[in-house]
């Protein structure tokens, strides 16, 4: 029954939110095809799951078959992949390009890169509103603005008229959250979304994103590599390693992880409070991978 | 030959870097105001800032490719002469924060190792380029590789490979592992520190990431908006001793996403 395809139907509290089972992504390769996603499986409701994993894990890839921008040629297969009651497999573009935006959104690492970089904060922040809200050009004005004034902008007139040079990495990462928030999706994939940005303004962004979600009720998807990010700004932790999930765990029990490779990456990272005089270095084990 | 052994003399107890009331202006924005520091020889020197806070300057003035004012000296010698003194350019090297970016894509190792030798009319290539893949824990077959067969990890050795095969006495590092994965930026840190140990190099560790800093380098140079607005040692960064402002956000910013007091759960 969830084979049915119906884009009008809403979570309700029974489903999850995002529900992902056995879920493979296949890329051709010069030497056969590659799994990049090779059985993963988790669920969430509306709170903040965190994917946590290295380079070439496929936390990116994982999400962003969710949100249907996967390159062509990829092929996805899954015995289950759902958002609410939708399901998500063998959807086409068409039926995709409805869902993001207005039920699904995504905030990528780099402001500079994401936003168009010919148009000011306040036409792409209108543009948002007007394509999945139907405003019209005044509506989509006073909702730019009042979205704006949303992810603490102290001058939202002032932003609104500013190209995406003339702001700095924070500021254009609010832009594109006031963006991603404008037609209320259900879900928020973010993903490194603070990578890009001075330590400083991480904790902002951060702090701003957790309260947005929070108050809206959405679900949250924290893609990154940091794990100490990770377990301040999530709920739960799923860990990834070679594109399969090594273990799932509450945030607040992430530094008493026991899986190995979890262990290694809190392991090698330099400590804050104490020298060391060599780092311990991550010791992969083929195991992991059966 | 007396006063030979003077000078030699007096440029061994000079500090390796000499940095005195530099001063780097683009138009009309001044971007380094009034910078002093120095590095002893052998020693790591961090220099740590977020963007806009002039470290790339520095570092550019360091060997030598802006024009800037102020005394910048790298073994007591005009870093500005670097571009026309061969022997002043081996003696400096760098290794840069993307590895992705600091190799050329179609050449192999052994050519990107054999380049500053040829430049710098060196020989006994082979033995040296194999001695450099040996330093940084390289196979020798890879001088037959190119560097996108290469991890990021992989690529960042043989850049440090590069640097090292001129035999620097100093050694810029400018964000070496910001671009690579926290296993693969222990692997780096251990070598760099190894290297360090053994060597006897004079490095100056560029970064904005304290942990990272404070493990490799036992005094740290805070830059902020083009100025120097404090001198850390390790143990004042691990104790969280900070006398200026900013540094004290600094320190508290890593440590309000670092040692993970879990928010409640929301929802």
């Amino acid at each position: 029954m969830s084979d049915i395809i119906s884009p009008t139907t809403a979570a309700t509290s029974e489903t999850p939110l995002v529900q992902v089972d056995n879920l493979f992504v296949r890329f051709p390769g010069r030497r056969g095809p590659v799994d990049a996603v090779a059985g993963v499986s988790f669920s969430m409701g509306r709170e903040k799951l965190a994917i946590v994993g290295e380079s070439g894990s496929g936390k990116s890839i994982t999400a962003r078959t969710i949100m249907g921008l996967l390159p062509e040629a990829a092929t996805v297969t899954a015995d289950r992949l759902s958002l609410g009651s939708q399901d998500l497999r063998g959807l086409r573009e068409k039926d995709f390009a409805r869902l993001r935006g207005k039920r699904m959104a995504m905030i990528l690492q780099d402001p500079k890169q994401s936003l168009n970089p010919i148009q000011t904060a306040g036409t792409q922040i209108m543009e948002s509103c007007r394509l999945h809200l139907g405003d019209s050009r005044r509506q989509a004005r006073e909702r730019a603005l009042e979205l704006l004034r949303k992810v603490r902008i102290d001058n939202p007139q002032r932003v609104f008229d500013l190209y995406p040079h003339e702001v700095s990495g924070g500021m254009g990462q609010r832009i594109m959250i006031a963006m991603m928030l404008a037609a209320e999706p259900e879900l928020l994939v973010a993903d490194e979304p603070t990578s890009a940005l001075d330590v400083s303004v991480r904790a902002e962004v951060l702090d701003l994103i957790e309260s947005l979600v929070v108050e809206r009720g959405m679900g949250l998807i924290l893609i990154s590599h940091d794990l100490d990010l990770v377990a301040a700004y999530s709920d739960r932790v799923v860990v990834m390693y070679s594109g399969r999930v090594m273990e799932t765990l509450k945030a607040s029990e992430l530094s008493r992880a026991e899986h190995p490779y979890t262990r290694g990456l809190i392991g090698c990272r330099p400590p804050l409070d104490r020298k060391v005089d060599i780092l311990p270095v991550l010791k992969r084990d083929p195991a992991w991978l059966s | 030959m007396n006063a030979n052994t003077a000078i030699i003399e007096e440029r061994t107890a000079a500090p390796a870097i000499e940095i005195n009331d530099l001063s780097v202006s683009f138009g009309a924005a001044k971007v380094i105001r009034h910078v002093s520091f120095s590095a002893a020889r052998g020693e790591c020197l961090g220099l740590i800032g977020e963007s806009g806070s002039g470290k790339s300057t520095i570092l550019k003035a360091l060997t030598g490719t802006i024009e800037a004012d102020g005394i910048v000296n790298i073994l007591s010698r005009p870093a500005s002469e670097r571009r026309r003194d061969k022997t002043l350019a081996r003696q400096t090297q760098m290794v840069f924060q993307d590895p992705y970016a600091a190799l050329h894509p179609r050449h192999s190792i052994e050519r990107i190792l054999e380049e500053p030798l040829a430049i710098q009319g060196i020989g006994e290539r082979e033995q040296k380029i194999r001695a450099s893949l040996a330093s940084v824990g390289l196979p020798i077959g890879f001088r037959y590789r190119y560097p996108h067969q290469l991890s990021g990890g992989q690529r960042q050795r043989v850049a440090i490979a590069r640097a090292l095969i001129l035999e620097p006495e100093v050694l810029l590092l400018d964000e070496p592992t910001s671009a690579l994965d926290v296993s693969v930026q222990a692997e780096i840190l251990n070598l760099l520190h190894n290297l360090h140990r053994e060597r006897g190099l004079t490095m100056l560790f560029v970064g904005h990431d304290l942990g990272v800093i404070a493990h490799m380098c036992a005094r740290i140079i805070v830059l902020n908006r083009g100025e120097v607005v404090e001198t850390l040692t390790r143990e004042q960064i691990y104790s969280g001793q900070a006398q200026d402002a900013y540094t004290q956000q600094l320190l508290r910013a890593t440590k309000l996403v670092r040692p993970s007091p879990p928010r409640q759960a929301v929802g």
